[in-house]
């Protein structure tokens, strides 16, 4: 996979969790179920996501950033040819493209970073 | 089309009609499948036992996902472990890399060194992955059945003598705690 990617799902993946961290519900519900967690690891999270944000092109990571802050997901998968973030046809020369990950696409439409999902 | 050929085919396509069909799995067996069916582990440790699950895992999501879905899993880790306790650990996330959920199953006869909860070894394992848009609502509920299911003891007890998946699918719809 291409390391770009690669990174922004590490990122977009830590991001999750601490969405899910700083959501108090979701960690009750988890704890009810028995599983741990340890708001006071949150800062380790963040450093590594600091770490793997360096390692990308900033011009990206502020993209990244922008998408995460007005759509919530700034990754979304392809279906069809059709973005799944705005429902919207992608290139099909494009799909094979991202189908291998050979690239970061982004969408035409909203500006999603493209993802094939096998 | 050469006449064998034809009178191959129609064969073929009798003795399919004729096998019973496998029934499709229903209820929580239905996250299951064989090839995510691993009953004997050889890991000795959390991070071993992670990238035999994985492998498994990426047998159908793609070998150059490995990384990716490692990482997801030792984040989560890192936030507190997933070790539930009473040898059993259920360590789970949600990733772009899936559509559906699935579950890797995994077990080690001689125990895992997971960092449970109550230190002990751990035999069983249930890797939970679930896609970001869980359009059903499905990954905690599931999350729920599988450490229900664990809590009883004798359910416990079956999934360390099962054998077979088909053993494994039965022992899933065991009564819970």
């Amino acid at each position: 996979m291409e390391a770009t990617l690669q990174i922004l799902l590490e990122i977009q993946h830590i991001d999750q969790r601490l969405s899910e961290l700083d959501n108090p519900e979701h960690v009750l519900q988890f704890e009810k179920l028995g599983f741990q967690w340890q708001p006071e690891h949150r800062q380790q999270l963040i450093e590594l996501r600091a770490k793997r944000a360096a390692q990308i092109d900033a011009e990206l990571l502020a993209h990244y950033q922008g998408l995460k802050e007005r759509y919530g997901a700034a990754i979304v998968p392809i279906d069809g040819g059709i973005c799944l973030g705005c429902f919207m046809m992608i290139p099909t020369a494009w799909v094979q493209d991202i189908r291998q990950s050979l690239s970061v696409k982004t969408c035409g439409h909203c500006g999603r970073i493209l993802f094939w999902v096998g | 089309m050469p006449t064998t050929k034809k009178t191959s085919s129609k064969s073929a396509k009798s003795a399919a009609a004729k096998a019973p069909a496998k029934p499709a799995l229903t209820g929580l067996a239905a996250y299951f499948d064989e090839a995510l069916f691993l009953p004997e582990l050889k890991s000795k440790n959390k991070a071993e036992a992670f990238e035999e699950m994985v492998d498994a895992l990426c047998a159908t999501l793609g070998k150059q996902h490995k990384q990716t879905l490692l990482s997801m899993l030792h984040h989560r880790e890192m936030l507190g472990t997933t070790g539930i306790g009473r040898g059993v650990a259920i360590p789970h996330g949600r990733t772009l890399l899936t559509r559906h959920l699935r579950v890797v199953f995994g077990r080690s006869n001689t125990g895992i060194d997971y960092g449970a909860r109550d230190s002990e070894p751990v035999n069983l394992i249930f890797l939970v992955v679930a896609p970001f848009q869980d359009r059903g609502n499905v990954y905690l509920p599931t999350l729920g059945k599988l450490v229900e299911l664990v809590r009883a003891k004798p359910n416990r007890d079956k999934l360390m003598e099962i054998e077979t998946f088909d053993q494994f699918v039965e022992a899933l719809s065991a009564p819970t705690a």
